[in-house]
């Protein structure tokens, strides 16, 4: 009897350490990815057009799939970040346009967390004016001080909470059949709302950041070549999950928001607005989702960017380095931060067209970032063996000229309207 | 007047050095001043101390990308254009560049190389070439801002902006060089895996180990096995003291069992254990079965005790003499024996059966009367550890008789070993940091 017992016990722990050994990069990468900005956007794309833009979503899995297995074979067979590859092998220009881009799209998305932070507090009645000052302090210390590592694993396990869309969506009792045509039948109209939150969408799910990100953290587990084939489920798995979220949140507010005609600004207004059609305690788990998801996002943005930068540059970084020994990266992370609250801090900040215009830029940024990959990729040289395939090329390529094609539409939409007319 | 000269010779100076970065993509001429490509990189002989350059490669094309390499001593001229002493007809060009060992651009431009000087790990900006007649020789790397700002394109105006702001800046007065004998490439040969040490191998080696260490944190992991792969044994012992147990674990995995073997023997027995006692046992026999005998033996003696007992703390390496010796003999072994030892802090008297009788030390000894026994010169008190007896307890005793080695016995007092202050203080330094946490290497 009590051999058997402990037989059991050893069985669960033995399944949750391999399941703990799983929950690789692609997991983290891919919470990461929904973050305030991403729950902002796909919000607004429900409440605005429905169920319309749910066929986006099979596109950016797409891309995301074929980017991340990239970064992750990058990541193992050269066991350098992105940063140190393009900075490699494109010299100092590239990488300096391509890390001014960064930057300036980070601190428009830092400002998009601190926004879901002053957003989902305020549900409970906390002012902006003391929330966020309070919660980028914490983020301050925590990675300068705290220990990051232990925070992100404390994150990691939070962020399952994300799946509290799914049941939001839900109890808002959506239309199944109309999600299936949408899904089926892709539209495309030519003015610039929608085609800014088609890039928006795009952009969001495959932020360019996270290519860095989910490298390093690839490096960091140690990953070797011959464990490859893991490697490409923990990518699955967590670009799949990153995408049944994204539906979900999208399908909550379509339900809910726009069948009754509700314009929403915020991710906040789309959980406060969810109230009345699908119950508070759908409304309370969309906030409490939102606001673990800022939180996680907004410490780990600004220090990633602030990383990479230094990375690409050759200045001294890490969270292990103290003030003085890696001044640039730590006038970086600190400015991040602060601009983004000051942005969020300005009374009547326009946060929603931030927001997109944040994931616009990234969207106009991943072109970019993802040829450097590709050609990176190719190199027989740096690869070896482990070189792009036909299909993985044909994928790259063709997201890379859709995104200019998209953002040369989106640029041009105003006159393009008009010549149809 | 001073000051005029002081120019002149700061502007013959800056004459002699080439920047790196400019001469690349400039168009080179032949001898009839025809554009036939653009200078692509230029390969170098590593065998002096200060690389020369060997071939310059030309690249011409956008969409079929040809390369040319010619022999440097064939460039004529380095001024705004790279001029030939050739005639194009007998320059060929192929779809692919040679084969080269080294090269400039490939393999030091933007790359990391370890600077032995500062001991870290540093990115490199832009390259010093010396001009020596028809020569270039590389002198320094570059690595500060400024380099990267001459990159960019923005020296003059961004050096225009900085002395409007502050005329006396460090930022217009201190360049960041680095010497090239300081410098260790790590760019690794990606057929061999190997890299190439520069004739620096003797800075690399210079520096202390715990501090290659570091350095090789900095490193990815393919160069960190490249560089360690150069260095030799007892080097890499040390290095590997040193490093995490994960890192420990990551470089066995690619060593093939002999040379594993060979780099824990050359640990000292109780780091060795350590990382022994950390793997899978069929591991630990296979490298076992490969080294010495009696060091195996020693070492699987070791690997029975608990982590943090005095037994699996302890070191077999000391001195341990017979009762019946001289003072004489006793000082004539320790010459013949202990040249390996780092010091010899105390001498362990013991009978036929390895049981301890007494402690003494070379100062005892030298003092001492040369015919007398070696029991005469022992201290009135023999303090000593069980093989059981914890960290803690050892640490006390050490402490409160200010002994820098306690020996270690077992229940019928035969001696095993000693443990040191050292030892001791890296068990009580993990104690007292346990919460520190790991410096991760991604971030």
């Amino acid at each position: 009897m009590v051999k058997e017992e402990t037989a059991n016990k050893r069985n669960f722990f033995t399944l949750l350490l391999i399941f703990f050994s799983i929950l690789g990069p692609g997991i983290v990468t891919g919470s990461v990815d929904n973050d305030a900005g991403g729950i902002t956007t796909y919000s607004v794309a429900g409440a605005l057009y429905g169920y319309k833009l749910l066929w986006t979503l099979i596109p950016s899995l797409i891309i995301l799939l074929v980017v991340q297995e990239m970064n992750a074979r990058m990541g193992i067979v050269t066991g350098k970040g992105l940063a140190d590859l393009i900075r490699e092998n494109f010299g100092v220009k590239i990488t300096f346009v391509i890390f001014l881009g960064l930057v300036i799209a980070d601190i428009g998305n830092t400002a998009t967390e601190f926004a879901g932070v002053a957003g989902s507090l305020n549900i409970f009645g906390i002012s902006k004016y003391i929330s966020v000052p309070l919660v980028a302090i914490a983020v301050w210390l925590l990675v300068v001080y705290g220990n990051y590592r232990l925070a992100e694993r404390v994150f990691l396990v939070f962020s399952f909470c994300l799946l509290s869309y799914v049941v939001s969506a839900i109890l808002a009792k959506p239309e199944w059949h109309e999600i299936g045509s949408s899904l089926l039948r892709p539209t495309m109209h030519l003015n610039k709302g929608y085609l800014s939150m088609v890039l928006g969408i795009v952009g969001t799910t495959v932020a360019p950041w996270m290519q860095f990100y989910m490298q390093s953290a690839v490096i960091e587990k140690g990953i070797k070549i011959e464990e490859y084939k893991f490697a490409v489920w923990d990518v699955v798995i967590g670009c799949v999950a990153t995408i049944v979220v994204a539906f979900f949140i999208i399908v909550a507010c379509a339900a809910t928001l726009n069948k009754n005609g509700i314009v929403i600004n915020e991710a906040k207004d789309a959980a406060v607005s969810l109230k009345p059609f699908a119950g508070a305690f759908a409304s309370e788990l969309f906030a409490f989702g939102l606001f673990v998801a800022s939180v996680f996002s907004a410490a780990i943005l600004p220090l990633a960017t602030a990383f990479y930068v230094c990375e690409a540059f050759g200045f001294e970084a890490g969270i292990n380095k103290k003030l003085k020994e890696a001044p640039q990266f730590y006038a970086l992370f600190t400015s991040i931060i602060t601009i983004a609250i000051g942005i969020i801090l300005i009374p009547n900040a326009p946060l929603i067209a931030i927001t997109i215009w944040s994931q616009v830029l990234n969207a106009m940024l991943l072109p970019i970032v993802i040829m450097s990959m590709i050609i990176i990729v190719n190199n027989k040289r740096i690869m070896g063996k482990f070189v792009n395939n036909g299909f993985q090329n044909i994928v790259g390529w063709s997201t890379t000229i859709i995104l200019i094609a998209l953002t040369i539409m989106l640029l041009m939409a105003p006159i393009l309207q008009r010549f149809l007319k | 007047m001073a000051n005029v000269i002081g120019a002149d010779l700061k502007a013959r100076a800056a004459a002699m050095f080439v920047n790196f970065s400019g001469l690349l993509n400039k168009d080179v001429l032949d001898a009839g001043r025809r554009i036939i490509g653009k200078m692509w990189d230029i390969s170098a002989k590593m065998s002096e101390v200060y690389p020369k350059s060997d071939e310059l490669i030309i690249r011409k094309g956008f969409f079929k990308r040809v390369y040319a390499s010619v022999p440097f001593s064939t460039v004529s001229e380095i001024e705004e254009e790279i001029v030939l002493s050739l005639k194009s007809e007998d320059i060929k060009f192929l779809p692919a560049s040679k084969e080269y060992e080294f090269l400039l651009r490939r393999d030091i431009l933007d790359q990391q190389v370890v600077d032995t000087y500062n001991r870290k790990v540093i990115r490199v900006n832009d390259i010093h070439l010396l001009r020596i007649d028809h020569e270039l020789m590389v002198a320094h790397v570059d690595i500060g801002l400024r380099g990267l700002v001459r990159r960019l394109g923005w020296e003059k105006a961004v050096d225009f902006c900085v002395r409007f702001l502050k005329g006396n800046a460090n930022y217009l007065k201190k360049d960041d060089w680095v010497s090239w004998k300081y410098i260790q490439p790590v760019a690794v040969n990606s057929a061999g895996m190997t890299m190439k040490l520069s004739v620096s191998q003797k800075q690399l080696s210079s520096i202390p180990a715990a501090d290659l260490g570091e350095i090789m944190r900095d490193l990815n992991f393919n160069q960190r096995m490249a560089l360690f792969m150069a260095l030799e044994i007892r080097t890499k012992a040390k290095i590997f003291e040193n490093l995490e147990f994960e890192d420990q674990k990551a470089i066995l995995e690619e060593l093939d069992k002999k040379e594993a073997a060979q780099v824990i023997t050359h640990m000292s027995s109780d780091e060795a254990t350590d990382l022994l006692g950390k793997l899978p046992r069929n591991t630990v026999e296979n490298i076992l079965t490969l080294m010495s005998s009696d060091r195996a033996k020693k070492l699987s003696t070791l690997l029975g005790y608990s982590s943090d007992s005095a037994g699996g703390l302890m070191i077999t390496e000391y001195v341990s003499m017979s009762a019946a010796m001289s003072v004489e003999a006793a000082i004539e072994y320790i010459k013949n024996q202990t040249r390996e030892f780092e010091t010899v802090p105390y001498i362990y008297i013991v009978d036929a059966t390895h049981r301890l009788i007494g402690v003494t030390n070379v100062r005892k000894l030298l003092f001492a009367d040369p015919k007398d026994a070696i029991t005469n010169t022992v201290f009135p008190a023999t303090i000593y550890v069980h093989l059981n007896d914890s960290v803690k307890e050892v640490a006390h005793l050490m402490e409160k008789y200010k002994i820098s080695a306690l020996p270690v016995v077992d229940e019928n007092k035969v001696l095993h070993g000693i443990i040191t202050m050292d030892d001791i203080l890296s068990q009580v330094i993990s104690i007292a940091w346990r919460k520190r946490p790991r410096k991760p290497k991604g971030m």
